[in-house]
């Protein structure tokens, strides 16, 4: 009925290895048309390394979610009073019944 | 034959506007506890719903499911059935599993809409309500078609009381990790308060493996499976136990577990 989360990974996968094949196929072509803005150095090292570039961007990306979001995480200031307070009202009632102690 | 086609479609047409009639005044909701030493909280949760659905006006039943708890759990749960009603209890011979539990729950209860959430104080009834009503309201007055309301700590207005930047870490990581691997339709995968239609519990329960973490996590990727519509509400959890608490190596491997078992299998 679709595919299993697994194997969507190994098409996405496969895929980043086919892109890696035809960058690598037109290396030399990419470097010197981008050599205006892209250093060939840096050119060839992200065309080599390609599966592992996007590994590594993929993951600042993982990263950046979790630091965001433990920064703007809410503490619930106030959640633990009202709580408390109803805690109160709560024994209050429930001893009148004779339930607590 | 012609006859059975009419005879069969009015029937059907009755249970319809039966069924729809019994949405406003008649919808009966089971509140399902797993509880094992709740003996101080129990009264306390059961309170607070007692009180919350009394206010509102709506039919209710809590259905204590208690694991022969070693204190007084279960002489709680008899004692607040005595003096409120609205009470079921299942009690059963030792320590079961949440799932089973859950199931147990479910078989004893006669609810149109089933909550399940955590017996111990760290979920507020009073967002019930608000679940309820993302469950019914639609702007035009049509059915929202919504099985399952799942209150979520990841998005905005909800949050943690309790936990130091440790522990948030620890759980936003699982929660992008989870998100990563799995794509729930679900802000808050192993969250564990939850609103559900009937049918739609009834559905997914029984598919569902495992227990703790992996459990809230399973209960969600079936019901995405089953193409079932689920809607967020935002929750505060207030995690009074932190420090006493019971995330050690141990239920990071368990959960690491189940998320790759989801995985490969969904």
């Amino acid at each position: 009925k679709g595919l299993l989360r697994y194997q969507v990974f190994l098409a996405y996968g496969t895929a980043v290895l086919g892109l890696w094949i035809a960058l690598l196929s037109k290396q030399d072509e990419l470097v010197t048309e981008t050599s205006r803005f892209i250093s060939p150095n840096i050119c060839n090292i992200g065309i080599e390394y390609f599966p592992a570039v996007v590994i590594i961007l993929f993951g600042l990306y993982a990263a950046f979610l979790v630091i965001y979001g433990v920064m703007t995480f809410d503490d619930c200031k106030g959640a633990l009073k009202e709580l408390e307070e109803h805690v109160r009202e709560a024994k209050a009632e429930l001893k009148k019944k004779g339930i607590i102690t | 034959s012609q006859v059975v086609v009419v005879v069969v479609g009015c029937f059907k047409c009755v249970l319809f506007l039966a069924g729809n009639k019994a949405n406003k005044t008649n919808m009966l909701y089971s509140i399902i506890l797993p509880t094992y030493h709740e003996q101080e909280n129990l009264p306390l949760i059961f309170y607070m719903l007692q009180k919350m659905f009394t206010q509102h006006k709506l039919e209710f039943e809590v259905v204590i499911v208690d694991d022969s708890s070693p204190d007084g759990t279960l002489q709680v749960a008899e004692s607040l059935k005595k003096s409120y009603g609205h009470v079921t209890i299942v009690s059963r011979p030792g320590k079961l599993g949440l799932g089973s539990a859950y199931s147990s729950g479910l078989e004893a209860s006669k609810g149109d809409r089933i909550i399940l959430m955590d017996a111990d104080l760290s979920h507020h009834p009073k967002f019930i309500p608000t679940m309820i009503a993302a469950m019914d309201n639609n702007n035009n007055g049509t059915a929202t078609g919504i099985d399952i309301v799942s209150g979520t700590r990841y998005r905005s207005g909800g949050g943690v009381a309790g936990w130091d930047w440790k522990r948030k870490l620890t759980s936003k990581g699982a929660n992008v990790l989870a998100d990563i691997l799995l794509n729930p339709n679900v802000s808050d995968l192993t969250g564990s308060f939850r609103l559900y239609e009937r049918k739609a519990i009834d559905k997914i329960l029984p598919m569902v493996k495992s227990g703790g973490y992996a459990f809230q996590m399973e209960i969600m990727v079936h019901a995405k499976h089953a193409n079932m519509k689920v809607a967020e509400v935002p929750i505060s959890f207030v995690d009074r136990l932190y420090g006493q608490s019971k995330l050690g190596p141990r239920e990071i491997v368990l959960y690491l577990k189940g998320l790759l078992q989801l995985f490969f299998t969904t």
